[in-house]
């Protein structure tokens, strides 16, 4: 228990005292499939939602966080990390393209099977004069689950991930790089 | 958040299929809305069974309890639903019938949370299918279908802990006026239109509907799989053959 509130509270130390502007976000997502491993096929395979912490770096935001997701296999859980380009801004808006990967588990009772997937999204957000913003993105998505073999046809599918949420800056940098 | 994340985590894992003993004669399309078992040679009959899976089983666990019906000519779609919940996807069975021109009729069933989805399909489009067939499963309340035309099966195992023999017999109110049957020679040599036929399984439980292995809170069965699996095809058989399905 000592231990367990150790770690929180350097992690506040760490994001207060950070001077880099940081944010976090929740994207509910929706996935339109248009291709599998058989070939093109529209589907609709769901949704999902991410939570997303954000750092400024460089020119953009590293990006990193866990979603869950429904698709063809079933459900997974995946851990993300990324890379968020600005190329406009202007005002209160500001357009960008994120490249994730993504690592996880499809989630099975008797065993949990390896997933991955990569992605490219457009994104435009709107940020608030306060400390919130919104954002909308639609991109494309490879994910793949190898093992999936064992017990179907599709392990492989190409979606068109929609994603809109809302995020807010966790410290007061807000602005700085957007 | 991270709550809900577990939660939800914790809440939405599927039941993977066990290794399938494919038989042969049976054609598979697997597409990402659907598994279709087809027959590979002779007869193809016009009438087709749309399947709905059980709450958080994977679609491919009914391909053995399926494909015997294949083989004897008839079409067997599986559907695929998000989340493996197929009450997220009510009245997908519907619009998957047009992929499958040769089919002239069809009966809609389901195991489970899948049979619950399959009554209120009916209930909201009761033109669209001849028939219902039940597996472990019983209309909840959320559609009565007790003045439905169509004819329905409902077979149940007597080693069922989740979908209980009694929660079946409490919920007869809402399906067609029914008849229970113990042996496969007491099944109706005629149409059963606006009937269900009601047989429990005896020995059987609830995960044995498919292949998935052992359900959580179900009961132990005294019979094999393949034996209560041989007995569902064998009653869904007779049933057709009642009904002039073919």
């Amino acid at each position: 228990m000592k231990s367990y509130r150790i770690v929180i509270g350097l992690l506040f130390f760490v994001l207060s005292t950070n001077t880099k502007a940081q944010q976090l976000s929740l994207k509910p997502l929706s996935f339109l499939g248009v291709a599998t491993n058989l070939g093109g096929e529209y589907a609709y395979n769901g949704g999902g939602f991410e939570l997303a912490y954000q750092q400024d770096v460089w020119k953009g935001r590293v990006l990193g966080g866990l979603e869950y997701r429904m698709v063809t296999w079933g459900n997974e859980l995946g851990i993300n990390l990324g890379y968020n380009m600005p190329f406009w801004t202007k005002g209160q808006w500001r357009a960008s393209v994120s490249a994730q990967a993504q690592i996880g588990w499809a989630l099975f009772y008797q065993k949990s099977l390896l997933i991955w997937g990569i992605e490219c999204v457009p994104e435009i957000e709107w940020h608030s004069n306060k400390a919130f913003f919104a954002t909308i993105g639609f991109g494309i998505r490879y994910s793949n689950c190898p093992a999936y073999e064992n017990y179907g046809a599709i392990t492989s599918v190409i979606d068109l991930p929609i994603k809109i949420g809302l995020g807010f800056y966790l410290n007061n940098k807000k602005r700085q790089n957007r | 958040m991270v709550g809900i994340l577990i939660l939800l985590v914790v809440n939405s894992c599927s039941y993977l299929p066990e290794e399938v003993d494919w038989i042969n004669g049976v054609q598979v399309d697997e597409r990402s809305n659907y598994i279709s078992l087809k027959p590979t040679t002779g007869t193809r009959f016009k009438t087709g069974l749309l399947f709905y899976p059980g709450g958080l089983v994977d679609p491919h666990a009914y391909i053995p309890s399926l494909q015997g019906l294949a083989v004897e000519g008839y079409t067997i779609v599986i559907l695929k639903v998000s989340a493996n919940l197929a009450i997220t996807n009510r009245n997908k069975a519907a619009s998957y019938k047009v992929h499958f021109p040769e089919v002239e009729q069809w009966v809609l069933a389901g195991h489970s949370l899948g049979g619950v989805v399959s009554c209120m399909d009916i209930y909201d489009n009761p033109s669209e299918y001849v028939g219902a067939i039940l597996m472990a499963s019983y209309n909840d309340g959320s559609a009565d279908l007790s003045d439905w035309d169509g004819a329905v099966l409902s077979l149940f195992g007597s080693e069922d802990r989740l979908a209980t023999v009694e929660s079946i017999r409490a919920n007869e109110d809402l399906l067609p006026r029914g008849i229970n049957i113990e042996r496969l020679v007491d099944m109706p040599t005629s149409p059963t239109g606006g009937q269900t036929i009601y047989h429990q399984i005896d020995g059987g439980n609830h995960a044995q509907f498919g292949s998935y292995g052992a359900q959580s809170e179900d009961g132990t069965a005294s019979i094999t799989r393949a034996a209560q699996q041989t007995a569902i095809v064998n009653y869904i058989r007779s049933f057709f053959n009642a009904n002039d399905w073919s």
